[in-house]
């Protein structure tokens, strides 16, 4: 399924072992008849197994001048615009889950959305896991926000209790045109022995805007890369991230990097995790300025709290900077719960989960409160509490 | 602001740069594993040792030199280069009297206290030109105490149970590429022995000199404290300008027993190569502590603002419960030089705490990366670590990286980290400026005020070298 | 002194659009004279202080400055401040690291080199710099401290007060010395500029308020708006201002 499987020599590949997964085979995914889905809310776009599902999908509040099909629909009537905004700003062939995502591609999601529109609804993308076991699905979603235009996206990964050891292998492109505005959320919420990959790449010009939010819990590895080209003056990208670790034996692996390729560009990232048992959490975010980024302003942070001894958190907050008029600033932590607070709680009464539970909400609360849509914030409240498997 | 100071390069010239004419022994180039034997029989060393540089030298051929630094250099081919070169002595010198004067007048030319009565009274030295250790002073007070400070050499001739106990325990030949080459091929360096409970009575210092032209200088320095023992150690190092490139692969190896202290600090002042990159030293060295027994700190502070390349991570294996490890750093790149350079703590014991402090400074082509690894076991209950990373850019071809690794398997370790990275301020400069200030003496007096954490950490002598030598290393770039 | 001739000033904002700040300076201090210049924020006073002392990143396209007869407009900072210029800024920068007494002592040299003047020993600057601490009611222990830094809004204030009086210059300009100051801290900054007052030496105090010149009565007050001066009268034109506002000459005050 994959051409050259990445070893732990690789810097970016240091901490995630594939030698049980390059020891697996997966079956290509089958189209399944579902007869309901029920969606939250907004825009819906319901994916089973990989494969578009009309039926199940809720399009009445798209605006009618949007391009929206499966991605299987416009490679044969939108070629045209596929090629004019397929990602030329990265090497796919780097990354080698994505280039394997190429070359088997399921369907996915083609949305363009047109110059000064701007979409109230959120555009709630989901991929639904169901009935078969040990498959791969290989989704790809190109996204491209025109001149002025804004919209609200979820991705949404989510599994039936009755699949088992599935691997999902998914690849977004966003492109945000002059000033346009993407507010990106993505949630990962597979089924507890599935592989979760995924490859996220966000192309800028200028005076866009950008903000992306990443929520793990599920999968027992899940790896996602979030490459983010600055590639105009002016352009501004908000990267957050919670991850929150349930399950023995769960990894989750974020790659993050922000390449400022153009003059006046910020880039912020804040990741948070919590990992409630012998769980594994990793983190590199890299800030690459270029010599042209001039002005550059630049801030990340990634904080992990342990609440179980057989934990293990590895995080690498990188800078690299070629120019000089710049200011970048990064801060890690990593600890366990404020033993003071958690003590203080107690004495008033709390028994020890509630406490732990309510200093955990205060932990990811401030990535939280940055949600500036107070719907968004209470979905993904109600998400992060909720236990599906 | 500063821009319009990078242009007006002022091309300032290396101090250090000159050759001394002296008749030396010589090897010639190329290393196989009769160069190795003859190592060792020209030093006369035990079998033990013999038998530890073979297989240090066996075990090099299966490397290949590291790459996942970010530095970039023509590959260096080891067998043009010399391993050995020992100004010509008969026999081991017993005092300064039988040291050649050109030597003695060399040491003079860099302002080092050969003789006793020295600048820097109460420094005991021991200095080691291109292979080998010429003199070290202040032996018989030393030896009053019981410490025992002489070359390399001297001390295999010595002490080898002390040697062999305790070569390589704390960087194996098996580390890695350079430390096995070291191993197989090193000639001299220094040796420190700090008996139980004594305070050493006087600073110990190492002055490191590159002399003859396309020859490696491989030394290797072991210091032990004892129990209750503490010890100040610095080291200098100084080259001539040549147009070639030298390699400089050193280990250093530090054993720190319960309640035992070790203040390791180095003033790095090798040939940066001139304005256009050509020569200077490869600087690839391994240097690491051991905090074996409880309570045992061990703390390392480098000015860096030598060497053409510079590959360097001066760490601390914190292995005895409540032991300390310190970093302190200050890197300056100018002109074309490169430095990867940081540290390591690796946390084992508990109640470990280890502080990391580097500062960066790039300017003209320079390329600074630090690169930093915070470890914690499983084992290793209440670690903490901070670390704090800054960099300042002056000028807009230069490059700042910050690369830390943090890895925790416990949950009860406490870890910060915070890094920022900006250009020198143009407000501190305007108001620098105003109130009379030269551009030049303003950027000095700021990028001294950054580094000021650092120099606090060595002794008051070297502070006032370091202040000077980071001037120097500075002018040309800023203007 | 100082003469000000049809200086007019732009900067270039971020997305390099032009943007005018002063408008055809006109101002004459002669020696010996305090001058106050007052407006609205936003009418280019401390734009003017700036470029008086030389800062980077203004485009002087019309106009001179001259110090004592002499064009400034090329000159560098570090010059104007060799010949007696001085600014207070309104923001002190501050310079972790750097010894506030080291600091001082060393531009203190470097003016005294300028004029062909030994060198002050550490002994004999200590014994001034003690002197002149008290005169501004600032904690001796502040010398000891890296410039500005962690220092409050009002020491801040009170240490370019100190700095004036020990560089001694002929003519200072004073960027908003009063804001973010309580009374007793600006009758302390206060006295100190009222111990600079020399007939050789001349003060520009750039200010928002009134309430400043009734501690230092100035000899001139210049209104000035949308990078003009408007109006320019003796000390009673600050009293008539802190009564009326600026609208009674015919602007709103809220430009910004």
């Amino acid at each position: 399924m994959i051409q050259r499987w990445p070893t732990s020599r690789e810097e970016k590949w240091k901490y995630t072992s594939l030698g049980a997964l390059s020891q697996k085979t997966f079956a290509p995914s089958a189209p399944v008849a579902l007869d309901f889905y029920p969606h939250d809310w907004g825009i819906s776009f319901v994916f089973v197994n990989g494969f578009f599902n009309a039926d199940l999908s809720d399009l009445h509040l798209l605006p009618k001048e949007v391009v929206a099909l499966s991605l299987s629909q416009a490679l044969k009537t939108h070629a045209d615009l596929i090629c004019l905004y397929g990602s030329r700003e990265f090497d796919i062939n780097q990354y080698p889950f994505a280039a394997s995502n190429t070359a088997s591609l399921s369907d996915g999601l083609f949305l363009y959305v047109p110059k000064q529109c701007v979409i109230e609804s959120p555009i709630h993308l989901t991929f639904y896991s169901t009935e078969q076991n040990d498959f791969m699905s290989c989704p790809r979603n190109i996204i491209v926000a025109d001149t002025e235009s804004e919209i609200t996206l979820i991705e949404d990964y989510r599994a039936n209790f009755d699949v088992t050891g599935y691997f999902t292998n998914a690849v977004t492109e966003l492109t945000t045109k002059h000033c346009a505005k993407i507010h990106y959320v993505k949630i990962q919420d597979e089924h507890r022995t599935a592989t979760h990959f995924s490859h996220v790449f966000v192309n800028q010009s200028a005076g866009s805007h950008v903000d992306t939010f990443f929520v793990d819990k599920g999968a027992s590895l899940s790896r996602s890369e979030l490459v983010v080209h600055l590639s105009e003056p002016d352009a501004v990208c908000d990267m957050k991230g919670l991850v929150f670790l349930e399950h023995a034996g769960q990894q989750v692996d974020h790659q993050v990097v922000a390449d400022h390729a153009a003059p006046g560009c910020s880039s912020r990232m804040v990741y948070k995790g919590v990992l409630k048992t012998q769980s594994t959490s990793v983190f590199n975010g890299k800030v690459l300025v270029r010599p042209i980024a001039s002005e550059t302003v630049s801030h990340q942070e990634s904080h992990y709290l342990m609440l179980s001894p057989h934990a293990e958190v590895n995080t690498q907050p990188q800078l690299e900077i070629y120019a000089d008029n710049v200011k970048c600033t990064h801060g890690a932590t990593i600890g366990s719960l404020a033993q003071e607070a958690y003590f203080y709680l107690r004495s008033r009464g709390m028994d020890a989960a509630d406490a732990s539970a309510m200093l955990m909400h205060a932990f990811v609360s401030d990535v939280l409160s940055a949600v500036s849509d107070p719907a968004m914030r209470e979905y993904l409240l109600m998400r992060i509490d909720h236990v599906e498997h | 602001m500063t821009n319009q100071y990078v242009k007006e390069l002022v091309n300032k010239n290396y101090e250090h740069g000159f050759v001394t004419t002296i008749d030396s022994d010589t090897f010639e180039p190329g290393l196989s594993e009769a160069v190795v034997r003859a190592i060792s029989k020209r030093k006369n060393e035990p079998d033990f040792m013999l038998q530890w540089r073979l297989k240090a030298y066996q075990h090099w051929l299966t490397l290949s030199p590291p790459e996942w630094a970010h530095l970039t250099y023509p590959a260096i081919d080891y067998q043009k280069m010399i391993y050995y070169s020992a100004p010509k002595v008969k026999k081991g010198p017993n005092s300064l009297d039988e040291v050649d004067p050109k030597l003695l007048e060399t040491y003079k030319k860099l302002g080092i206290p050969l003789h006793e009565q020295g600048r820097l009274a109460g420094v005991a030295v021991d200095a080691v030109f291109d292979s080998v250790s010429v003199a070290t002073t202040f032996k018989a007070k030393l030896g009053e105490a019981g410490v025992i400070f002489s070359s390399f050499s001297e001390a295999v001739q010595t002490h080898p149970e002390l040697v062999e106990k305790y070569l390589g325990t704390v960087v194996s030949f098996r580390d890695n590429f350079f430390a096995a080459l070291n191993a197989a091929v090193f000639s001299d360096g220094s040796f420190v022995y700090i008996p139980r409970a004594v305070r050493c009575p006087m600073e110990l210092s190492t002055y490191f000199r590159i002399n003859a032209a396309n020859t490696g200088q491989f030394e290797r320095t072991l210091i032990i404290a004892d129990d209750q023992s503490y010890v100040s150690y610095l080291e200098g190092c100084t080259a001539p300008m040549r147009d070639e490139n030298q390699l400089h692969a050193a280990v250093v190896e530090l054993i720190a027993m319960d309640n035992a202290e070790i203040k390791y600090s180095t003033v790095q002042n090798w040939y940066p190569g001139d304005a256009e990159g050509r020569g200077g030293i490869f600087n690839f060295v391994t240097k690491r502590g051991q905090c074996r027994g409880k309570k045992s700190k061990i703390s390392w502070t480098q000015i860096e603002t030598g060497s053409a390349i510079t590959w360097k991570y001066p760490s601390v294996i914190l292995k005895g419960d409540e032991s300390v490890g310190e970093f302190y750093s200050v890197a300056l790149t100018n002109n074309h030089q490169q430095a990867d350079t940081g540290t390591k703590m690796i946390h084992i014991g508990k109640n470990t705490r280890s502080t990391i402090l580097s500062k960066g400074i790039s300017a003209g082509f320079g390329q600074n990366t630090y690169r930093g690894l915070v470890r914690v076991l499983p084992q290793a209950d209440n670690a903490r670590n901070h670390t704090q990373c800054e960099s300042l850019l002056l000028g807009p071809t230069c490059g700042a990286h910050t690369v830390p690794y943090i890895e925790v398997k416990n949950c009860t370790a406490q870890i910060e980290h915070e890094a920022t990275t900006s250009k020198i301020g143009d407000d501190q400069l305007f108001y620098c400026l105003s109130r009379g200030f030269s551009k030049e003496n303003a950027i000095a007096m700021i990028v001294n005020g950054f580094c000021k954490r650092i120099f606090n950490e060595l002794p008051m002598e070297f502070a006032v070298e370091a202040q000077k030598l980071l001037e120097v290393s500075l002018e040309g770039s800023v203007g | 002194m100082l003469v000000i001739k049809n200086l007019h000033v732009s900067v270039r904002d971020k997305k390099q659009d032009v943007k005018t700040i002063l408008q055809g300076i006109n101002l004459t201090i002669k020696a010996g004279e305090v001058h106050a210049i007052m407006g609205p924020n936003g009418s280019g006073k401390s734009t003017l202080a700036n470029v008086l002392a030389g800062r980077e990143g203004y485009d002087i396209t019309q106009g001179e400055i001259l110090l004592n007869g002499e064009n400034i407009i090329e000159m560098l900072p570090e010059m104007r401040a060799a010949k007696g210029l001085f600014l207070a800024f309104q923001y002190p920068v501050e310079i972790p690291g750097v010894n506030n007494m080291y600091f001082l002592k060393a531009a203190l040299n470097s003016l005294r080199k300028h004029h062909d003047l030994p060198p002050l020993d550490a002994m004999d600057f200590l014994k001034l710099a003690k002197k002149k601490i008290k005169e501004v009611g600032m904690d001796e222990q502040l010398l000891s401290r890296a410039v500005n830094e962690g220092f409050s809004g009002g020491e801040k204030k009170r240490n370019e007060i100190f700095q004036m009086l020990m560089l001694e210059p002929t003519l200072a300009i004073l960027d908003e010395i009063d804001s973010g100051l309580d009374i007793d801290a600006l009758q302390k900054v206060a006295a100190g500029i009222n111990l600079l007052r020399r007939p050789d030496r001349s003060i520009v105090m750039v200010t928002h308020y009134q309430r400043l010149l009734n501690e230092v009565v100035p000899d001139v007050v210049h209104v000035m708006v949308n990078g003009k001066i408007i109006k320019s009268g003796g000390k009673e034109l600050a009293f008539e201002l802190e009564e009326k506002g600026y609208g009674w000459l015919g602007v709103d005050e809220n430009i910004t």
